[in-house]
């Protein structure tokens, strides 16, 4: 390589510095909100230094669900069984608030559960950088939510659906170049 | 480059050193206007109402006076020529007549006298959702050194309720070393910057740690602790496994079978239910006892799961935690628990405190504070006398005492002949209970500590110190009126009749400080959520660990 500025210690070690390299601008645990933002979109904002956007080539994000409670589901036995089978359903919470989110946008809208018909099938917490739709950026919206994997019994098919307000904290680092 | 935010304290992380009307406000920032029951402002620590992280300022005018923040940067040389940045973000939530929000700027000389006169930025007297209020390129004035930026309420209507965030001031002259290739492709390296100090894989236990937590501890550089708002860690599993049994019932005639997955009691190594304070604590699941249903514990979801621990306010190590979390359905009634409370040589911070950590594991790092009289006065003619003060600190920052100077020892003039002496000592305390308690309070332990040193001409002087010592939220329901005992360790050296005289307490290992016989009551539940770990949950993990700060050691 020859350009960039090469830094040695005592030992003959080196590293190069490049354009290329990439800054870690900001990283540590920050808290997740209970609430939609007013755009009922959700998350976290992070500012990136300075006035104005960067583009999302010169970003790099890396978010994790540091603190969760699972919950949001409820049980029913399956009676009439022989002794020892004690087999059971496990369905979206009756009263629960759930959304959908759209993944061009980042908006959420209310989910309706059909209760006793929605099964769930996974339960995970899911943390990423929620790019709403933009490619240039001021701030970056950090999203995070525990997700459903059901089978949405009035549209016959598969769905994802969050309960949000469940994780909250996450751990994340937010990497920059041409600063 | 569009530079760095000129302002301290600009995302309100750091907090609580100026208190008015009993709301804290941000380190780095200070009223102005007229302080009174009228104008209630301060940090508010919600992600419902920040624009960015975690917290933002709330600003709650209900009278006829005006209040505000402000902050003044202080560059220490000429900016006059140089253009910045300046701006805030600012939501009005509620709003009256001539009520409202005024942000400006002011130009000051090196004395701190305002150069022209004060620049408003915007008086916004209408309700917004958040909306940046901002001047771009404004040039320093002639002899400028410091910039001003305050918000403030305005107007003589109320009530009115706004939230203000992220504030910021760029530009000035530009630091950091610029690197190019011959394209022309540039980036710059910054102070703000953080380097990426420790990164691998590494293999998680089968085991405890001796103080019951779990995981890997990652050696920060350097010999000194250091603050947890210059570390940032990334932890993925990489390697994982889980527990439990399928339970197959076949229909049918035998041609479609059911599953339905339960908690394994056999795993030769456990579930781990994890406290608040990170010990550890072997769960068994039920063994599935047929004709008895409260035996059979059923899974409702299982995820790999990796962190690292924030119990700290400063660290020399790291520790990643990882594990397969489970959520079983069992039904725990609530009961009554007996506990040790053990400071330990780590920190912990709250909202308004911060302090040791007080955990209910005893830890095997020591540390002390030492106290040194002034030269010539080595005799402990009295003391070291030593007493507590007990509260409970909520979730926004106020505090309840229990009680104060209590489990107090007087050693009276023992220490007076001696040249060395230490000793762990304890003393009673009946505590009174707290009903009232809620899951999300803490224990706070204040450790007093004064005496009388003398010189060999019996010149005296009185002195003391204090050691504060906190829970992390103890998940309680009620505190029980137990008597506890107290212990501190008390170590004592003079040089002889002249030089100096030292007094030590104590903590973190086996010369400790510690609190027994505490009974608080805690709630039931209908899950359990629990880890399984090492080879039965995740054995490797993948880490990053951010420092900024570094300086290379």
């Amino acid at each position: 390589m020859g350009y960039g500025l090469k830094v040695r210690d005592t030992s003959g070690n080196t590293c190069v510095l490049t354009p290329d390299v990439k800054s870690i601008i900001s990283a540590g645990t920050v808290k997740i909100p209970t609430v939609l933002r007013p755009d009922n979109t959700y998350g976290v904002n992070i500012p990136l230094p300075g006035t104005t956007a960067y583009s999302e080539d010169d970003i790099g994000v890396l978010v994790k669900a540091r603190d969760y409670v699972v919950g949001g589901y409820t049980i029913a036995w399956v009676s009439g069984l022989a002794v020892g089978e004690w087999a059971f359903a496990k369905w979206l919470l009756n009263g629960g608030v759930f959304w959908t989110r759209n993944e061009s946008t980042g908006v959420v809208s209310s989910f309706a559960e059909a209760i006793y018909h929605d099964t769930i099938y996974n339960i995970h917490p899911e943390a990423f950088w929620d790019k709403l739709g933009e490619t240039t950026f001021n701030y970056i919206r950090l999203f995070a939510g525990l997700a459903f994997e059901i089978y949405d019994a009035s549209a016959s098919d598969y769905l994802k659906i969050y309960d949000l307000g469940r994780i909250t904290t996450i751990d994340y680092v937010i990497y920059l170049r041409n600063l | 480059m569009k530079g760095v935010n000129r302002l301290l304290n600009q995302d309100f992380m750091e907090y609580g050193n100026v208190i008015i009307n009993s709301r804290y406000y941000p380190n780095n920032w200070l009223p102005y206007g007229t302080i009174s029951g009228d104008t209630s402002l301060g940090l508010v620590i919600t992600t419902t109402m920040a624009y960015t992280f975690d917290r933002c300022f709330e600003m709650y005018k209900v009278g006829s006076n005006n209040t505000g923040m402000s902050q003044t940067i202080n560059f220490g040389y000429d900016i006059a020529g140089l253009d910045f940045d300046i701006g805030m973000w600012i939501r009005i939530h509620t709003q009256t007549g001539d009520s409202g929000i005024k942000l400006s700027y002011k130009w000051l000389d090196s004395s701190g006298t305002i150069i022209g006169s004060q620049v408003t930025i915007d008086s916004l007297t209408a309700t917004q959702n958040y909306t940046l209020s901002s001047v771009s390129a404004v040039t320093a004035p002639t002899n400028a050194q410091r910039i001003w930026l305050g918000v403030e309420t305005i107007g003589s209507d109320q009530p009115m309720l706004a939230y203000v965030d992220s504030p910021y001031i760029y530009g000035g002259k530009t630091y950091g070393l610029k690197i190019y290739d011959t394209s022309g492709d540039s980036s710059i390296i910054l102070p703000e910057a953080s380097s990426i100090i420790a990164s691998g894989t590494v293999t998680m236990p089968n085991i405890l740690q001796d103080d019951g937590t779990y995981g890997v501890d990652i050696d920060l550089p350097g010999d000194d602790y250091i603050d947890m708002d210059r570390i940032g860690v990334m932890v993925q599993a990489r390697d994982f496994d889980w527990k439990a049994i399928v339970n197959i019932l076949e229909y049918d005639t035998g041609n479609k079978f059911w599953g339905n997955f339960f908690g394994d009691s056999g795993i030769s190594i456990p579930y781990y239910e994890k406290a608040p304070d990170g010990v550890m604590t072997e769960w068994e699941a039920g063994a599935m006892t047929p004709g008895t249903q409260a035996t059979y514990n059923r899974l409702i979801n299982v995820s790999p799961f990796t962190g690292w621990e924030t119990f700290t306010t400063s660290v020399k190590k790291v520790r990643l935690f990882a594990g397969i979390d489970y959520t079983f359905l069992k039904t725990a009634a609530g009961g009554t628990g007996t506990y040790t409370l053990y400071g330990r040589d780590y920190g912990i911070s709250t909202l308004a405190d911060v302090g040791y950590m007080l955990g209910t594991e005893q830890g095997d790092v020591e540390r002390y504070y030492e106290y040194v009289s002034l030269v010539d006065f080595p005799l402990c003619l009295w003391g070291p006398h030593s007493k507590f003060d007990i509260s409970i600190i909520h979730a926004n920052g106020s505090e309840t005492s229990l009680d104060t100077d209590v489990a107090a020892v007087d050693v009276a003039q023992t220490y007076a002949a001696v040249a060395d002496k230490e000793s762990s000592y304890n003393a009673t305390w009946a505590c009174p209970g707290y009903g009232a308690w809620v899951s999300s309070d803490r224990l706070k332990f204040v450790l007093k500590v004064n005496g009388t040193f003398s010189s060999a001409w019996l010149s005296t002087y009185n002195w003391s110190f204090s050691r504060t010592f906190i829970t992390p939220q103890l998940n309680w329901t009620s505190l029980e009126a137990t008597t506890w005992t107290l212990y501190r360790y008390i170590w004592f050296h003079r040089d002889g009749i002249s030089g100096y005289g030292r007094v030590r307490t104590y903590w973190g290992a086996t010369k400790e400080m510690k609190a027994t016989n505490i009974s608080a009551d805690y709630a039931g539940s209908a899950a359990q959520q629990v880890f399984s770990i090492g080879d039965d949950g995740i054995s490797e993990v993948d880490y990053m660990i951010y420092l900024k700060d570094y300086d290379g050691s």
